[in-house]
């Protein structure tokens, strides 16, 4: 689950990490009274609050320029917050499309000498968090991954003093008091890494100001979905505006859904499964309008939820149901589909290829209905074919 | 022969006394697995199917039983704490079938596996089965048959769905085991592949990938450095958009070396035969092994 970025910043500042303070704004927000409360800074920075990185380099779909920007007046603040709000920003992560801004953090513009990378990750296959870091922070830590410092933590043992030490003299911190505050902050970020069960959270940049101080002025932060159930007040930070109201709905029944751009509704079971039939359907010219993972122990309610999102989606021109069930029962899925087609009445076309746990029991039961447009796959290299036959039947 | 456990082998079940295990506990006993002893806290005493034992703690069935591997059917808040039991009892094999552990759990469970008395197979894994001998996880019985290809996988219903091709075209298996979908696991697809080339009953070997990670990278390292045996392998993913989960806590394109394509060339650059989609795996098997033509099943 991913936060937005004035989130992270409260997490960070909870933690004792010093962050720049600014305000957030809403929609509705009266933006004149929110950011009078700053005083009455030398610049301002305004910064669109999107879930996504590369927002400085990004830019609104309506050309009112960038993510993050800098602005002398209060009032050239008043306008750009009212322009981002409701507006889309475009980045290279969401695409030409963009994603609508809905909150808008607006801070004073903070002057700083040096500019630091600093992150805790964690790492897949070394198995373990790695605190990464840099004295070029401010950019794309990928665009310059020669000069990153890696240190890899113990899951058991946590951060050890001398690892934080060892980041602190390579960094360049000579000050005995920046190093300090360096060392305090790196502590604190593990400890707040470790307690949310973070996948990642990242502060670029860090800066030196002039007199010494360090301070987080952005800062990104992805947490465990696994782990969610114990930290009820990290759930509480979801932002659900921010995400795919399908792919919420879908969640809560334990159903993992991926809107994509194709036609063809997938039903499947597993995420092996799931993203071999995307892959099946493309290498056979046709296309997914989704990705689907039921998951091996769903019962008939997932079943049912995952048809209706399924179904939600507009122009689908074929529905397939693709499963091999371990544990998953062919005739609970194929009572399903009769339910929430016959109920519906939906008249789409059904390609069916079902294998493993009951999966005789469930063709028979899908064969019995008269109703369905029914198109049985014999096997995987069969299912294009079917698809094919059925939405010329359409 | 096989890998990791064989008709031998004598199970405890970690949640004998759960959902899962009520339904995929009479499955493993049909196909020859022995299960000795189960453990469900606060149950100790009792008896699953009023013949096996249960108990309070693993510490206590292995002072009644000698245990060669542990099938743990619990839900994901309990997992790691069972796993870490199970390491803790010296279980030599521990099979974690749960979905949804959390990452950072497994860390420190991958930790503590180092210089213990265990190999972990999983967790968000199918299980692994030795056709014809011992099955230790929740895959169709049906679709498995004894023969001599290693399957070594990331993703449970794509196992089946090789398997399944093999079987029809009447290759069998030696083992197949899925090492699981999560980013932080037990045993790795090296380590599979390792033990498939040393298995001198294993004469192929079939590694089925997706997209996170960089595991089918290094096994293609691997096979490229040690392994004579033919290998055909597929990867799911192709299709997958970057930066978005695929289900799979561990399925998600982050930086290039993860997406599946470089995960292809990877592979092929290491003599590998890779199916173009999934329904290609039995025919691109058939073609990289000596056994063009099948035997009637």
């Amino acid at each position: 689950m991913k936060i937005h970025e004035f989130q992270t910043k409260k997490l960070l500042a909870d933690h004792g990490i010093p962050v720049d303070t600014g305000v957030v704004v809403g929609c509705g927000d009266d933006v004149e009274a929110l950011v009078s409360s700053l005083g009455q800074p030398e610049n301002y920075v305004v910064k669109a609050q999107i879930h996504s990185g590369g927002r400085g380099k990004g830019h609104f779909i309506d050309g009112i320029g960038s993510g993050v920007q800098r602005v002398h007046s209060r009032m050239e603040v008043v306008q750009l917050a009212r322009k981002m709000l409701g507006n889309r920003l475009a980045t290279r992560q969401t695409g030409p499309e963009g994603c609508r801004v809905n909150m808008v953090y607006v801070g004073p513009a903070t002057n700083f000498c040096r500019e630091f990378y600093l992150a805790i990750f964690m790492d897949r296959s070394a198995g373990m968090p790695v605190i990464m870091a840099s004295s070029a922070g401010g950019v794309e830590i990928e665009e310059q991954p020669e000069n990153v410092l890696r240190e890899y933590v113990c899951p058991l043992a946590g951060l050890q003093p001398f690892q934080a030490r060892k980041l602190a003299f390579s960094l360049g911190f000579n000050s005995e008091a920046t190093r300090k505050s360096f060392l305090v902050i790196l502590e604190n970020l593990y400890r707040l890494f470790d307690e949310t069960d973070a996948s990642l959270i990242e502060i670029n940049p860090l800066v030196e100001t002039a007199d010494g101080r360090l301070l987080a002025i952005d800062g990104k932060a992805v947490f465990d979905d696994n782990a969610l159930f114990r930290h009820p007040d990290i759930s509480a930070l979801r932002d659900p505006a921010a995400e795919d109201p399908r792919e919420i709905q879908a969640a809560t029944h334990g159903v993992n859904y991926v809107a994509l751009a194709g036609n063809i509704g997938c039903l499947t079971n597993g995420a092996g499964l799931a993203m071999a039939t995307m892959d099946l359907l493309n290498a056979n010219g046709l296309e997914a309008a989704n990705f689907l993972d039921l998951g091996d122990n769903s019962g008939a309610e997932a079943v049912h939820a995952a048809l209706e999102i399924l179904l939600q989606g507009g122009d689908l021109r074929c529905m397939l149901i693709n499963t091999f069930g371990g544990a998953m029962c062919g005739d609970m899925v194929a009572k399903c589909v009769v339910d929430v087609f016959n109920e519906g009445r939906v008249e789409l076309p059904l390609v069916v290829r079902m294998e493993g746990a009951r999966a005789a029991e469930g063709l028979d039961l899908l064969r019995a209905e008269n109703t369905l447009k029914l198109f049985v796959a014999e096997n995987l290299r069969d299912i294009p074919q079917k698809i094919r036959e059925a939405m010329r039947v359409q | 022969m096989s890998i990791l456990v064989d008709g031998s082998a004598s199970v405890l079940v970690q949640g004998i006394t759960g959902r899962a295990a009520a339904f995929h506990l009479p499955h493993c006993e049909a196909y020859g697995t022995k299960i000795v002893a189960g453990i469900r806290p606060g149950k100790g005493g009792q008896f699953y199917d009023n013949r096996i034992p249960i108990y309070d703690t693993v510490a206590e069935a292995t002072r009644h039983h000698a245990i060669s591997a542990s099938l743990i059917l619990v839900p994901a808040p309990a997992a790691a704490d069972c796993i870490w039991e199970a390491i803790d009892g010296e279980i030599p094999l521990i099979v974690c079938v749960t979905e949804g552990i959390p990452v950072r759990d497994m860390a420190r469970v991958r930790a503590r596996l180092r210089d213990s008395h265990s190999v972990l197979i999983g967790a968000n894994c199918p299980g692994i089965i030795t056709p014809g001998e011992v099955k230790l996880g929740i895959m169709p019985s049906y679709i498995h048959r004894s023969g001599s290809v290693g399957v070594v996988s990331r993703s449970g219903t794509l196992t089946f769905e090789t398997v399944w091709q093999l079987t029809q075209r009447g290759i069998g298996q030696s083992t197949c085991v899925g090492i699981g979908g999560d980013p932080i696991h037990g045993i790795s697809m090296v380590d599979a592949v390792r033990m498939f080339n040393d298995d001198p009953k294993t004469t192929e070997i079939v590694l089925v990938g997706e997209i996170g990670g960089e595991e089918e990278a290094a096994a293609a390292e691997f096979i490229k450095k040690h392994v004579q045996k033919p290998v055909a392998a597929y990867i799911a993913g192709v299709t997958a958009p970057a930066d978005r989960r695929m289900g799979h806590a561990g399925a998600i394109i982050s930086g290039a070396k993860s997406g599946a394509w470089y995960k292809i060339r990877a592979l092929e650059a290491a003599g590998i035969a890779v199916a173009r989609d999934i329904a290609q795996i039995g025919d691109v098997f058939c073609e990289i092994s000596n056994k063009n033509v099948p035997e009637k099943p």
